[in-house]
């Protein structure tokens, strides 16, 4: 499974597990916040996709930034591994 | 019949009450918006609260309490500040206790979609020549946020208050602050001081979605923003936030990490960036700007802000309120200062370097998001699920929280662990706030006890 494909199906998970169902695809150009999920939500993602790729981006100083699409959101994990 | 006492706040803002009557488009609570209104309600209502020597305030309009706090300042002796959300039973647990009769609110009455935005502005502010400690000033309560137990009745002065805010009108003037944090805690109440004494505009608006409350910020062009760092991860998550022209960043509430003062620095580049170690308790702690997580080794020595600063053999840091605080501290009936006058925060500081850094919580409570978990309570919902027979429950660092919960537990071996572990997560997931459940439950043969026997909850 690639990256983006880990990241699509732990994200669908967390979804679930909040009870937010969207009706629209995400797109590598939905913004972040607009799926539903909230910072707590991101939070749990981001820490599931820890116990599976092993490791957490976030926590890099080399760059720091916050993603603002699920785009970037995948880029940043992307380019991390 | 008393005289007003050194009105601190209400001299940054040109006797606002008396001749610059704000007029609301906010359909609020009737007997207060009144008050304000005209003159003679306003005379009724100095001459009411001249009387009551001790009074308590608790809106959900931001606007309100801060033309309350302004108003009062002075006036009454004691104003007991309750959280917007606190519950009635505990609003009136705290008058018995500080024997105040009188609530003034806007609960109930308020038409929570009506939101407006207000500003407030400091004007004058206050110069550092102008503020003097009087002993016969407003003292004003504020509890602490303690979820299990009763939460602490924290005194202060308006001088202890505002003794370490920036007092400097000529360049307060420039600042448009804006405010994430509930007004009715210590550390919304700090930023609503900061704009009114150092003669800045404050701009309220209490929109529950942090998009809708961005954008009024953006289109009220706020310049200084304070917020936790899980707020502040957020908003730079935000395409919108790029229409903030910041000047003043300043976070609080929560450990701030590298990563969030690199990001921040990195989308604000002209912002000055400060974050700041405050608790109800203490008070104002100091902050640090040099663009680094933790503070300084030197701060120890000498802090900058005057307020005194120890570490304990455990590694936990010590504050020393002012002295006036310190005296109001010490006549309260529960310990809060050691001999010395040191409050014990209950922070656990690591060394790194030229620096301190913060660990967590000594008594293991967890802070998700600028929220504060106590493991034990969710160890008991985990204990009373069928088939756990042993539970640990602790915080696990996250980048965007700065701490989510997880667990360890000891199943019965008759169990399917797979199938248990689904069926606990929905089994807390219908008893605790979605903040509480654990993110991970991991199957241990048994649960790890320090040498005092206790639940060794390090967070990892």
């Amino acid at each position: 499974m690639s990256v983006e494909e880990i990241i699509r199906s732990s994200l669908e998970e967390v979804m679930k597990e909040n009870c937010i169902y969207i009706k629209r695809d995400i797109s590598l150009e939905t913004v972040l916040l607009d799926t539903g999920l909230d910072s707590l939500g991101f939070a749990i993602l981001v820490a599931k996709l820890e116990e599976t790729l092993g490791y957490d981006p976030f926590i890099s100083l080399e760059d720091a930034v916050y993603p603002k699409t699920f785009g970037d959101f995948v880029k940043i994990y992307e380019n991390y591994k | 019949m008393k005289t007003i006492n050194n009105p601190l706040l209400s001299h940054c803002l040109d006797n606002f009450i008396q001749y610059e009557i704000p007029v609301f488009q906010a359909d609020c609570s009737y007997f207060a918006k009144d008050i304000i209104q005209s003159k003679e309600t306003y005379n009724y209502f100095f001459s009411f609260a001249q009387k009551q020597q001790k009074i308590a305030i608790q809106f959900q309009d931001s606007y309100l309490l801060s033309l309350f706090i302004l108003f009062l300042d002075g006036l009454a002796d004691v104003v007991l500040i309750l959280p917007a959300d606190a519950s009635r039973e505990l609003a009136s647990s705290f008058c018995e206790k500080l024997t105040i009769s009188n609530i003034i609110t806007d609960q109930d009455s308020l038409d929570r979609n009506a939101i407006t935005v207000h500003h407030l502005n400091g004007r004058k502010g206050i110069s550092e020549n102008e503020l003097v400690p009087s002993p016969t000033s407003t003292t004003w309560i504020i509890p602490t946020s303690g979820t299990t137990g009763t939460p602490k009745l924290i005194p202060n002065t308006t001088y202890s208050l505002i003794r370490t805010l920036i007092r400097d009108p000529a360049k307060g003037r420039n600042y448009r602050w804006g405010n994430l944090y509930d007004l009715s805690r210590f550390a919304g109440l700090q930023v609503f001081l900061q704009a009114i004494v150092g003669g800045s505009t404050l701009i309220l608006n209490d929109d529950k979605s942090i998009k809708a409350k961005l954008q009024a910020l953006i289109e009220h062009k706020c310049n200084a923003l304070s917020g936790t760092p899980t707020i502040w991860r957020k908003i730079l998550m935000m395409p919108e936030a790029d229409q903030l022209a910041l000047k003043q960043i300043t976070l609080g509430g929560e450990i701030v990490d590298q990563v969030i003062l690199e990001a921040l620095k990195k989308r604000f580049p002209t912002a000055k960036i400060t974050h700041i170690y405050a608790s109800t308790e203490a008070g104002v702690g100091f902050s640090v700007t040099d663009g680094k997580a933790g503070f300084p080794k030197s701060f120890v020595q000498a802090s900058p802000l005057k307020s005194d600063i120890k570490v304990s053999s455990e590694g936990i840091l010590l504050l020393r309120p002012s002295g006036e605080s310190r005296q109001l501290l010490q006549m309260n009936d529960e310990r809060l200062v050691d001999e010395e006058g040191f409050v014990v925060t209950g922070d656990v500081l690591g060394e790194c370097e030229d620096r301190y850094v913060f660990l967590g919580r000594s008594s293991g409570s967890i802070n998700v998001g600028g929220q504060k978990v106590h493991p034990e309570e969710i160890e008991q919902v985990l204990l009373s699920f069928n088939g756990v027979e042993g539970a640990k429950v602790f915080g696990k660092k996250s980048s965007f929280m700065g701490y989510l919960v997880a667990a360890e537990i000891v199943i019965n071996k008759a169990f399917d662990a797979d199938d248990l572990k689904a069926k606990l997560r929905e089994y807390c997931a219908r008893h605790l706030p979605k903040y509480k459940v654990p993110v991970d439950f991991k199957i241990v043969d048994q649960i790890t006890s320090n040498y005092l026997g206790k639940i060794d909850r390090r967070s990892y």
